[in-house]
C-alpha cells in the first residue's frame, strides 16, 4: 500500500520529537521547528495540540516520553521491493561500487522488472550504461564534483573531432528523454557542458577549484504563443511543457495565450517543439522565433511545386 | 466535515492537483467536482503541501490557483508531498509508536504487548487510551502486511516481533536519489530518503554537533533542508514530476503486469463520455518522455483487443485473478507494439505505409543523425546526396503527425496510405505560411 501514513510527514516529525524526548532536550519550542522543518504548513496546528493534550499518548505534560528506545521502523515490504527493483536498473552501476550481491535482498521480488516499462518515444542514441569506461567516467566526475578538483577530458565533439579540456565540474543532468547524462562545469561566460557519452579520457587532476565557483544563471527567454483548442491541443500542450514555469489566459472559447520561460540554450530544441503543433500554435514573441518559423515555412513551401507532386 | 490537513484518500486530491499543474486558468467556479466549499479545501491543503510553490492571479472572471515551476530547477519532485499527508486516528498513532518500542529487540504475546502497554507506557498519562485486543490484532496483522512486524507461532501461542532489517540505506543512497526523481514510483524512494534525512535532523547530530552526513554549512547548519539543494550534484533536465500524483495507478498497473493478473479498471474518457469500467489484461505501462503522458497498453480482456488507456485517466481499479495463458495472449500485443509509432493499435490488423523524404545539406549530418535517433520504427536510407528517406509501416500514421511537423522547411515528399496525414499536412503548411508571413501583425 502506497499511500499509508507510517510513510507521512506527521509520523516523521514525531520521531523526531521522540528523539529528543528520550535524549532529554525536547522543548515546545524545538517542536515548533520540528514540525516546521519535517511537515506541512499548517501542521503544527494540529500536531502540537495533540501531543500537549494527550490525544496522542506519547508525550508527557513534561515533555517526557515514556518510550525507552528511538523508534526505527524497519523497512516495509514495499520499500524493500523498490530497492530491488532499482538495483535491477542497468543505471544503478553508476552509483553502487560494487553494486550489493542483494544478500539482505535476495529473496525479495521486485516491484517491476524494467522491462515491464516501455519508454516509447525516448531518443535511440542514449548512452551505453553496461561501458566499463563510462560507468568508471562517471564515477571520476562523481568524485571531482564532490572533491571540487578539476579534470582533464579529451572529449568528441560535434565534429567527430577530439578535443582536450580543463573542466571544472559541479553537477550531471541526467536527460530522460535523451537518456544521457552531462556533466555540466563551471565556465567565465556561460555553463559548460559536456556529454558523458561523448567522453574519450577523463583524469582527476591534483587542481582543485574554490566551494564558491557556481554554475552560471542560465540565461532566459519569454516565449509567448496562441493555442487553438483542437484535437486536445490545449491538453496536449500544457503536459508537453509542463516542465517549463508557464502561465495560461484563455482568451475565448477556443483560444489560450500561453506564456513560458525557457533556457535561451535551449532555443532549436523549444522551437522543435513548437513546430509539432502545427497551426494549433501561433508564437507572437519572442520575434528571432517567429522570424525562424517564417524562414521554415517558407522554405518548405519552396520544396513544393505543388501539392500534387509533394503527395505523389 | 471539519477542514483537516490530512486526507483519507488521494483521488480527490489529484484531480485538483493535476488541473493545478497542467492548466491553472479555471477558477474558483468553474470547478464542478463536488462544491466550492471542496474547492477551498482541496486548494487549501495543496497550498499547505506545496507552500511557495502555488502561485494565484486575479483575472476578470476570478482568481486562478496554478503550481508553476522550472522543471530543471526541480531537483527533489516537491508533488510527492502530498503522498505524506495520509490522515489516521489519535490510537493509530499511538499505537504505532508503542508498539514500536515495546518490539524493539524483544517478542511478546498480544496480551503481553496489551499488558506492558498498560503497565508501563499508558500510566504516564492522565486518561489513559484504552487498548482493546481487537484493535491491537488488527493493528498487528496490518503491520504484518507492511512487512514491519513478524509473527511467530510457538505451540498454541503467537509472538509478535519486528521484522529484521539488515539493510544499511546510506549505501544505496545516491541510486535512491536518482530513481526517486527518475522511476514511475519514485515517491518510494522519497519515504526511504525521507528515512536517511531524518538522521540529519535535530537531535540525530554527533557528540560535536555535526551532521552525520557531513552535510553542514560553516555554522553546523545541517544543509538537508528539504527544499535545500545546495549540496545535490544530480539534476534532471526534460523532466516531467506531474506523473507522481498518479503513482497509486502506476503501482496497480505495474502489480498486474509483475504478476500477469487482470485489472479491473474505471477509467473517464475526454469529453462527456462518462467513466467506463472495463476488465483487461495489463501488458506494459507505456512512459512518454516528451509528451508527459503514460499509458497503459492492454488488452480487452472480453474481445482480445490490444488497446492502450492514459493512466491519469484511469480513477480507480484493483488487481483480478491470475490470466491464464498470459504470454500467449499478450504475442498480439507484443506483435502490435513494433509498429506502433505512440500508443494508438485501434487498426491493429492493417499496416499504413509512410515514407518521408528528407532534404539534407552537405554538413547537416546532423540531421541524419536525427532521424535516427528519432526513429521509432521503421528504417532510414539515402537516397542521393541531398535527400534521405524514412519509411516505415505503421498501425496509426496520422500519430506521427507532430514529429512529422518537426521537419517542416526540408520534406521534399511525403507518401501515405492515410489520407488524414495529407489533409492534415496541407491545412497546416497553408494555415502556418499565413500566421508568420505578415511581420507586422504584433508589432
Amino acid at each position: 500500500m502506497l499511500f499509508h501514513e507510517i510513510y507521512g510527514c506527521y509520523y516523521r516529525a514525531v520521531v523526531q520529537m521522540l528523539n529528543l524526548a528520550i535524549a532529554g532536550g525536547l522543548t515546545e519550542k524545538k517542536m515548533y521547528e520540528i514540525v516546521a522543518e519535517t511537515a506541512f504548513e499548517e501542521s503544527s496546528l494540529i500536531m502540537i495540540p495533540a501531543l500537549k493534550k494527550q490525544e496522542w499518548q506519547l508525550l508527557d505534560e513534561n515533555l517526557h516520553t515514556p518510550l525507552k528506545h528511538t523508534p526505527d521502523m524497519p523497512l516495509t515490504i514495499l520499500e524493500k521491493r523498490w530497492l530491488k527493483t532499482i538495483l535491477l536498473d542497468k543505471r544503478v552501476k553508476l552509483f553502487l561500487e560494487p553494486v550489493p550481491e542483494n544478500t539482505e535482498l535476495a529473496d525479495t521480488d521486485p516491484l517491476f522488472f524494467p522491462e515491464d516499462i516501455v519508454y516509447f518515444d525516448r531518443y535511440a542514441d542514449g548512452d551505453d550504461y553496461d561501458d566499463p569506461a563510462y560507468i568508471a567516467n562517471f564515477r571520476l566526475i562523481r568524485q571531482a564534483i564532490a572533491e571540487r578538483r578539476k579534470l582533464k577530458v579529451t572529449f568528441l565533439n560535434s565534429r567527430e573531432q577530439k578535443r582536450c579540456e580543463i573542466l571544472e565540474p559541479v553537477q550531471l543532468e541526467y536527460s530522460d528523454k535523451e537518456d544521457k547524462f552531462r556533466v555540466l562545469c563551471a565556465d567565465r561566460q556561460s555553463i559548460k557542458t559536456v556529454n558523458l557519452g561523448r567522453i574519450v579520457q577523463c583524469e582527476l587532476l591534483e587542481d582543485t577549484f574554490p566551494e564558491n565557483v557556481r554554475l552560471k544563471d542560465r540565461e532566459k527567454k519569454v516565449l509567448k504563443f496562441i493555442l487553438t483548442d483542437e484535437r486536445n491541443a490545449l491538453e496536449r500542450a500544457m503536459m508537453k511543457f509542463s516542465h517549463y514555469k508557464k502561465e495560461v489566459e484563455r482568451r475565448d472559447a477556443e483560444n489560450y495565450l500561453v506564456t513560458l520561460e525557457y533556457d535561451a540554450d535551449d532555443e532549436t530544441d523549444v522551437l522543435i517543439q513548437i513546430l509539432s503543433f502545427g497551426s494549433y500554435i501561433e508564437v507572437t514573441a519572442p520575434d528571432e522565433m517567429r522570424e525562424e518559423l517564417r524562414k521554415r515555412m517558407e522554405r518548405q513551401m519552396a520544396l513544393i511545386d505543388e501539392f500534387a507532386t509533394f503527395f505523389p | 466535515m471539519a477542514y483537516s490537513e490530512l486526507i483519507k484518500n488521494f483521488d480527490n486530491i489529484r484531480g485538483y492537483m493535476r488541473d493545478f499543474f497542467l492548466y491553472g486558468f479555471k477558477t474558483r467556479e468553474e470547478y464542478d467536482r463536488k462544491s466550492a466549499r471542496s474547492y477551498d479545501n482541496e486548494r487549501r491543503r495543496i497550498q499547505s503541501y506545496l507552500g511557495s510553490l502555488i502561485s494565484f492571479r486575479q483575472t476578470p472572471s476570478g482568481k486562478n490557483a496554478f503550481i508553476s515551476l522550472e522543471g530543471r530547477s526541480v531537483t527533489h519532485n516537491p508533488l510527492y508531498q502530498a503522498f505524506k499527508a495520509k490522515s489516521f486516528t489519535n490510537k493509530d498513532i499511538t499505537l504505532h509508536f508503542l508498539l514500536l518500542d515495546i518490539l524493539s529487540g524483544n517478542s511478546y504475546s498480544l496480551k503481553d504487548i496489551l499488558r506492558i502497554m498498560d503497565t508501563e507506557y499508558l500510566t504516564a498519562f492522565q486518561n489513559p487510551i484504552s487498548f482493546d485486543e481487537s484493535t491491537l490484532r488488527k493493528k498487528l496483522k496490518e503491520y504484518e502486511e507492511l512487512g514491519i512486524v513478524v509473527s511467530e507461532k510457538c505451540g498454541k501461542s503467537v509472538t509478535y516481533r519486528l521484522s529484521e532489517d539488515e539493510i544499511c540505506l546510506t549505501e544505496y543512497k545516491e541510486a535512491i536519489r536518482f530513481f526517486t526523481e527518475e522511476s514511475p514510483l519514485g515517491v518510494i524512494g522519497s519515504y526511504l530518503e525521507a528515512r536517511m534525512q531524518a538522521a540529519c535532523l535535530p537531535g540525530r547530530n554527533d557528540e560535536n554537533g555535526k551532521c552525520p552526513t557531513g552535510r553542514n554549512d560553516e555554522n553546523g547548519k545541517c544543509l538537508s533542508d528539504k527544499n535545500d539543494c545546495a549540496g545535490e550534484y544530480l539534476t534532471f533536465k526534460n523532466h516531467y514530476i506531474m506523473n507522481a500524483y498518479d503513482a497509486e495507478i502506476t503501482e496497480l498497473i505495474l502489480q498486474g503486469i509483475h504478476e500477469k493478473r487482470l485489472l479491473e479498471i474505471t477509467s473517464f474518457s475526454r469529453g462527456d463520455a462518462g467513466v467506463k469500467q472495463q476488465t483487461v489484461i495489463p501488458y506494459k505501462l507505456y512512459v512518454s518522455t516528451q509528451g508527459g503522458r503514460n499509458y497503459l497498453f492492454c488488452m480487452d480482456a472480453d474481445n482480445l483487443r490490444p488497446y492502450s488507456l492514459r493512466v491519469d485517466y484511469i480513477q480507480k481499479g484493483k488487481v483480478g485473478e491470475v490470466c491464464a495463458d498470459y504470454d500467449r495472449l499478450l504475442k498480439v500485443c507484443e506483435h502490435a507494439g513494433e509498429h506502433m509509432w505512440g500508443v494508438s493499435c485501434a487498426k491493429y490488423r492493417r499496416y499504413e505505409h509512410i515514407e518521408m523524404d528528407i532534404l539534407v545539406g552537405t554538413d547537416e549530418a546532423f540531421i541524419v543523425r536525427r532521424l535516427e535517433r528519432e526513429k521509432r520504427c521503421g528504417t532510414v536510407s539515402k537516397v542521393d546526396e541531398e535527400t534521405y528517406r524514412f519509411s516505415a509501416d505503421v498501425l496509426d500514421a496520422y500519430e506521427m503527425m507532430p514529429w512529422i511537423r518537426t521537419f517542416f522547411g526540408r520534406i521534399k515528399a511525403i507518401r501515405c496510405d492515410n489520407e488524414d496525414v495529407k489533409n492534415q499536412l496541407k491545412i497546416d503548411m497553408v494555415k502556418m505560411l499565413k500566421q508568420y508571413e505578415d511581420e507586422n501583425a504584433f508589432s
